[in-house]
């Protein structure tokens, strides 16, 4: 019996502790798309019709006036956060055409909800694009006990949408 | 003659009696507290929070006599309690320590260990950015070279653009290094304050619940609610019995 306690203990333990942390750095993130040619940071702010449509996707003003982003050609890549239950989740997002080529949880600081970083739950997102009134072309499976954390990046990856469809208004393209 | 027999309503109205009077200052104290808990919204109980040092220290919370912070300009930029503070305003939260604030060519900046903020002159957060750790390692000090972001980290000095994205090694002329001092008392007591979420309404809660002095008050209370149920039956039995016995 008490085997078996120690067993549920350490299974607990090694759950808890896949549960937090910095799965890629950013700086790596970005290394790994650009094979380490990153290109020069830009910038977006979130004023005017920006920051009405990224306040209306989030439901609440973002927390800063700024976000950065790194383009490639027709491709964009951005690093957002939003916090899940308590504390924020950052998020890699490469947008291409368009539509989601990939999302990568990058830091995970809550202490449930991290089944979000799974390939199956992240390829969901992949070839997405944004339909009328900013909604995704395809609903988003839920991960039971991990609800906040999936609302979470399902609107950063609306947010990153949008935005990447401004800054290509703003290239010409 | 044998002695008469001591009536049941008798009986009853003796321990009615002695209940009643252990029971009064409790059943006076629940009253008060029930009362001013009716109304803590229109007294501001709710929204006043507890500063003396003494009730906070019931409920585990104990704060030093000062707060260090890094002064910008006019304001202070302090943490407490893993909330980052402009002034009296809580900017952000973070678990990692503030290593320093700075002016930059326009904006103001803070640096915990692992992430920079950029924030405007009211404390608006403009961006946060993840510090370069994954190649220079953690911020250790946080300083600026001529208004650019100066870092320092295990791997050395760093200097970064004016848009923060790329850093060069720089060496160790003319830094103003951002040092902690201690902020004022006005300011740190404000913090204190609104660092914890403390209001007189919980206070009051705790009181009328007898929480607040832990697992025996509750006793205490729930044993004066056993005996107050026990006064409000014994009081209509006797009530009613003394009503038959006029009526027969």
């Amino acid at each position: 019996m008490a085997r078996f306690f120690l067993l549920i203990f350490f299974l607990v333990i090694s759950i808890t502790s896949q549960a937090r942390g910095v799965y890629q750095h950013p700086d790596a993130f970005l290394a790994d798309i650009f094979k380490d040619n990153v290109p020069r940071a830009q910038f977006i702010w979130f004023t005017g019709e920006v920051g009405k449509t990224v306040k209306s996707i989030l439901s609440h003003k973002p927390s800063s006036l700024r976000t950065r982003y790194w383009l490639q050609e027709k491709r964009s890549i951005w690093i957002l956060e939003e916090i899940g239950k308590e504390k924020p989740i950052t998020v890699g997002f490469i947008i291409s055409q368009g539509q989601i080529e990939r999302v990568k949880v990058l830091i995970f600081r809550e202490s449930r909800g991290w089944e979000i970083k799974r390939k199956g739950f992240t390829d969901q997102f992949k070839n997405i694009f944004l339909e009328k009134e900013n909604s995704l072309s395809r609903p988003i499976d839920s991960i039971s006990g991990a609800t906040l954390s999936v609302n979470a990046v399902t609107k950063l990856s609306r947010v990153a949408l949008y935005l990447h469809s401004q800054v290509m208004k703003k290239d010409g393209s | 003659m044998a002695p008469k027999k001591p009536s049941l309503i008798r009986n009853l109205l003796s321990l009615h009696r002695y209940v009643g009077l252990s029971v009064a200052i409790v059943a006076i104290y629940l009253s008060i507290t029930g009362i001013l808990l009716n109304h803590t919204n229109s007294i501001d109980f709710d929204k006043n929070y507890i500063n003396s040092p003494t009730i906070l220290g019931w409920y585990g919370i104990s704060h030093p006599d000062s707060l260090a912070g890094h002064k910008l300009d006019e304001h202070w930029i302090s943490k407490w309690n893993d909330d980052i503070y402009f002034n009296q305003k809580i900017i952000g939260q973070s678990t990692d320590p503030l290593r320093g604030a700075t002016t930059t060519q326009h904006f103001y900046a803070l640096a915990t260990s692992e992430t920079i903020w950029l924030i405007t002159i009211d404390g608006d957060i403009i961006e946060k950015l993840n510090a370069p750790g994954e190649k220079l390692g953690d911020i250790i000090r946080f300083g600026q070279q001529d208004k650019f972001i100066v870092i320092k980290t295990e791997q050395g000095l760093f200097k970064a653009d004016a848009d923060l994205v790329s850093w060069q090694p720089v060496e160790d002329n003319d830094i103003s290094w951002s040092n902690e001092n201690t902020i004022p008392d006005t300011l740190s007591s404000t913090i204190f304050t609104q660092g914890h979420s403390i209001s007189w309404e919980r206070v009051l809660l705790d009181l009328h619940s007898g929480r607040i002095v832990s697992w025996g008050g509750t006793l205490l209370i729930d044993l004066a609610g056993v005996l107050l149920i026990f006064l409000a039956v014994t009081g209509t039995i006797i009530w009613f019995k003394r009503r038959r016995r006029k009526e027969t």
